[in-house]
């Protein structure tokens, strides 16, 4: 078997004697969309974090495509391929739109001093290119009109829409998204969920947490469940929505 | 020896306006995480305000008293009158440092078209050093260590027993946790505030019948040593404070008495750098990252 | 125009371009980046000594007068090359401690301290260059080879401050308007997010300080053989907050809006100052200067803080005949 795109091995971490996650392990395979569920506290927005890296862990491994990344600064592993979103959507409110997205794609030659300076041709083409991909995913989101406004003018759904077409500007191997539609509207909502199910079907990985179980029922091949710091359970939704143990977990959380 | 223990004794006497004025400092950015670099400009003012009484005849201790009120109106007054509206008004974190400092030269050059760029003093009234086992200590200052620690014990029973000391240190660790709890932030913030003018104002007193000559800038320029003692202890947490200061201010009497006398400010500085290297966020490091302004 | 005129009018451009390099410098950093550097005129400052020390001949052949390191009496353009290397290496000291994982307002506390330390030392160390007096007699560039009269000279001096003034707002314009800029920008709105890009925040903040370092210190340089003189008290920590106030006057992230502050805040002021009723009393003049500046501060913060020409809003177009990319549309059929 070929080795996993993402591998967590006992993940640790603690809050000043408070444990939030206690020895997490599990594995997200190359293509799959994958849901972490789970009550309020059970830890699923510090596994995240710690995968990105803006979290330190106590202790365990997270490799990315068989390279270690523990312990890595967050842009470090953003380097490895691996782009996140925030629990609140978060832009760069006074970048226009497209900015927002450019600002998105791999650091090209202008992004040196030397490279400003010096090479203005150079990265003057492919400031085109990019511009026109961000266009399109523009397009794509329904934003197209919205290309010279800054992003602190959009509403709360658009934003959310920024900062996803943002993270795949990068062309990412692994996407994280912390409640991607949390906060948004009901159209925003069914939106970005069919935008995710067709970047699923287009072989991207994916691992998001959401709240709501129709929608993780609806587009996540598989689903981890966590409660209390720990995984509580992987497999399919549909075979988890019937365990007792998941009724009790959330009941209790 | 005997250098050094006088230097120490000097060392507490520094530290001990220090602290005052630290925990002043650091007590109010806790609570309201607005960076007040007019902190400097409070303690001048009623600095003057004692020299005002103080040059009527008035006996300096009952001066301390009046500066304190007066420093808790002032500061209570720039957060309600100016601090307090430009965070309503939107000003993120970045402006309020830059309308402090503004605010601080303000008040100082006010201050200084006023009495003139010359040195002031007060009239404390001679008395006999006193000889504490090796330490040989003036009445005054004396009188200004035991009102350190009574303030530091005040402040302690503050944090630790009383209602509005839980509320200001809820206030410094969560802001919405403690408005989600009923906590009236905006009366807390202020009680904060007054607390910290209250300092400062008998600090700025205490120094400048220390350094015995002032002027008008002098509270801003002691305000630096404070932002070292603030940050060495960890700044946002007033423990922090009181450690930080007593270490900046025996650590720049002792390298005084032995060193260049005009670098004991370097020393508390190199001191600051070292520490920063070591704990970027200070010993006592307590508060959150990013955190919300109280206005 | 009267000699005495000539002379008048020439310092004040030497003024305008040398606070606009210095303004361009800050913005560089706080308009465009969001380091809040309080300590930006020791950069200035340290440009300023740096120029007199490799330019004067060893303190030893003075007369004694005035005590100093170095002394290495180099010829033009050397000590203001010399002098933009100092500024750029103490700002890599300075950023390397000052610039840890902090939150703005701590930097800009430590910042502050690090202004006051170094003129502490500058006063202090005798030795180092010359205390609180300060070095005099700084050669002026060329002055001998040129032998001109001395509002000629001001006008050589004015366009040579012009020419570099002109390179450095070259720079800053290539810089803010590249992919560069548009990182350092980001780095301003949201740290967070630009390191969740894959960018390192840290090393972008330490780049403009050390570019923003050199720029000051070449200001600084170009002030000290103006005025051929340097003290401490001319650059207490205070200082910076003009360039502070001429920046958000002007408009962060806004050449030209920052050029214009650099007129109308470090220059204007001080010479309107002059011309209102309250008398010559130099302490009175210098208190007022300060509270018109503080009051200007908080006036912008409050009604206007975007300045006088807000920073422009980015917009692109394509250019004509670029070739279709088949790579461009990854969703294109997605919502």
């Amino acid at each position: 078997m070929s080795e996993p795109l993402l591998l967590l091995r006992d993940l640790r971490r603690s809050y000043g004697g408070v444990r939030a996650v206690e020895s997490v392990s599990f594995e997200v395979q190359q293509g799959s969309l994958t849901g972490i569920i789970g009550p309020n506290g059970a830890g699923k927005s510090t596994v995240l974090g710690m995968i990105a890296g803006s979290i330190r862990p106590d202790g365990g491994t997270i490799r990315i495509a068989g390279a270690e990344t523990t312990g890595l600064p967050p842009y470090r592993v953003a380097q490895q391929g691996v782009l996140r979103t925030f629990q609140t959507a978060s832009v760069f409110p006074r970048l226009t739109v497209l900015e927002n997205l450019m600002l998105g794609a791999r650091p090209g030659r202008g992004e040196t001093i030397v490279g400003a300076l010096c090479r203005r041709r150079s990265w003057r083409h492919e400031e085109q290119r990019v511009a026109r991909r961000g266009r399109a995913l523009l397009d794509s989101l329904g934003l197209s009109q919205d290309e010279d406004r800054y992003a602190a003018e959009l509403s709360g759904g658009q934003r959310r829409l920024v900062e996803i077409g943002r993270a795949l500007m990068a062309q990412p191997r692994l996407l994280l998204l912390d409640e991607p539609m949390a906060g948004v509207n009901r159209a925003v909502g069914l939106k970005i969920e069919r935008l995710l199910a067709q970047l699923a079907a287009r072989g991207m990985t994916i691992l998001m947490i959401e709240h709501e179980l129709d929608v993780v029922e609806r587009i996540c091949g598989s689903v981890i469940v966590m409660a209390r710091g720990t995984v509580l359970l992987e497999g399919k939704m549909a075979e988890i929505r019937d365990s007792e143990q998941v009724r009790r977990a959330y009941l209790a959380g | 020896m005997s250098t050094l223990i006088s230097a120490i004794g000097f060392g507490c006497v520094t530290a001990a306006i220090l602290a005052i004025a630290a925990v002043g400092f650091t007590l109010q950015f806790s609570v309201s995480n607005v960076l007040n670099l007019a902190f400097g400009s409070v303690m001048t003012t009623c600095g003057f305000v004692a020299y005002a009484l103080n040059s009527h005849g008035i006996n300096i201790w009952i001066c301390v008293v009046i500066a304190a009120g007066a420093g808790g109106l002032l500061s209570l007054g720039l957060n309600s009158l100016l601090y307090g509206p430009f965070i309503r008004h939107g000003t993120n974190l970045f402006g309020m440092v830059i309308v402090t400092i503004a605010t601080a030269l303000i008040i100082d050059r006010t201050t200084q078209a006023i009495v003139g760029p010359g040195f002031f003093s007060y009239v404390v009234g001679s008395s006999q050093a006193v000889r504490f086992a090796d330490f040989v200590l003036t009445p005054e200052q004396i009188a200004t260590i035991v009102l350190a620690l009574a303030a530091m014990g005040t402040i302690h029973w503050l944090l630790r027993y009383t209602r509005m000391g839980k509320s200001m240190r809820a206030l410094a660790s969560n802001v919405s946790l403690a408005r989600a709890c009923g906590i009236p932030t905006r009366r807390v913030a202020n009680i904060a505030w007054v607390t910290s003018g209250l300092l400062g104002g008998v600090a700025g007193v205490l120094l400048f019948i220390d350094t015995t000559t002032f002027s008008a800038t002098s509270g801003s320029g002691f305000l630096i040593v404070v932002i070292a003692a603030a940050v060495v202890g960890g700044i946002g947490s007033p423990y922090g404070a009181m450690a930080g200061a007593f270490l900046v201010g025996v650590t720049s009497e002792v390298a005084a008495a032995y060193w260049n006398p005009e670098l004991k400010d370097v020393v508390a500085f190199g001191l600051l750098a070292a520490i920063l290297l070591v704990r970027p966020k200070g010993i006592f490091a307590e508060i959150a990252t990013e955190k919300e302004v109280v206005g | 125009m009267s000699a005495a005129t000539q002379l008048y009018v020439s310092t004040l451009v030497v003024y305008f371009f040398v606070n606009a390099i210095a303004c361009w410098g800050l913005d560089l950093q706080f308009g465009v980046t969001g380091v809040l550097n309080f300590a930006f005129v020791v950069f200035q400052a340290a440009g300023a000594y740096a120029v007199a020390l490799f330019s004067l001949g060893p303190a030893s052949t003075s007369g004694g007068f005035q005590r100093y390191v170095g002394g290495y009496d180099l010829p033009f353009p050397i000590p203001l090359v010399g002098a933009m290397l100092v500024g750029a290496a103490l700002a890599a000291v300075i950023g390397w401690v000052g610039l840890r994982r902090l939150r703005a307002d701590y930097q800009a506390m430590i910042m502050l301290v690090v202004s006051v330390v170094a003129t502490l030392i500058a006063n202090s160390e005798i030795g180092l260059v010359n205390g609180p007096a300060g070095l005099s007699l700084i050669p002026r560039p060329l002055a001998g080879v040129l032998n001109l009269a001395p509002a000629r000279y001001s006008w050589f001096f004015a366009g040579l401050c012009g020419l570099l003034c002109a390179g450095v707002g070259f720079v800053c314009w290539r810089l803010e308007y590249s992919p560069y800029g548009r990182m350092l920008r980001g780095v301003r709105e949201n740290e967070q997010a630009v390191e969740a890009l894959g960018r390192s925040a840290r090393r972008a903040r330490m780049q403009v300080f050390i570019l923003g370092g050199a720029f000051a210190a070449l200001s600084g340089a170009l002030l000290a053989e103006f005025v051929t003189a340097w003290a401490p008290n001319g650059w207490e920590y205070p200082e910076t907050f003009v360039f502070f106030t001429a920046v958000i006057v002007g408009g962060r992230g806004s050449l030209w809006g920052v050029a214009l502050g650099a007129a109308v805040v470090a220059v204007g002021v001080q010479q309107a100052v002059q011309y209102l009723p309250i008398g010559s009393d130099p302490t009175v003049l210098a208190s007022v200067e300060w509270i018109i500046t503080g009051v200007v501060t908080l006036a912008f913060i409050w009604f206007r803080p975007q300045g006088l020409i807000p920073e422009r809003r980015r917009r692109f177009r394509m250019m004509p005949g670029l070739r279709e990319d088949p790579h461009a549309g990854l969703l294109e059929e997605v919502a």
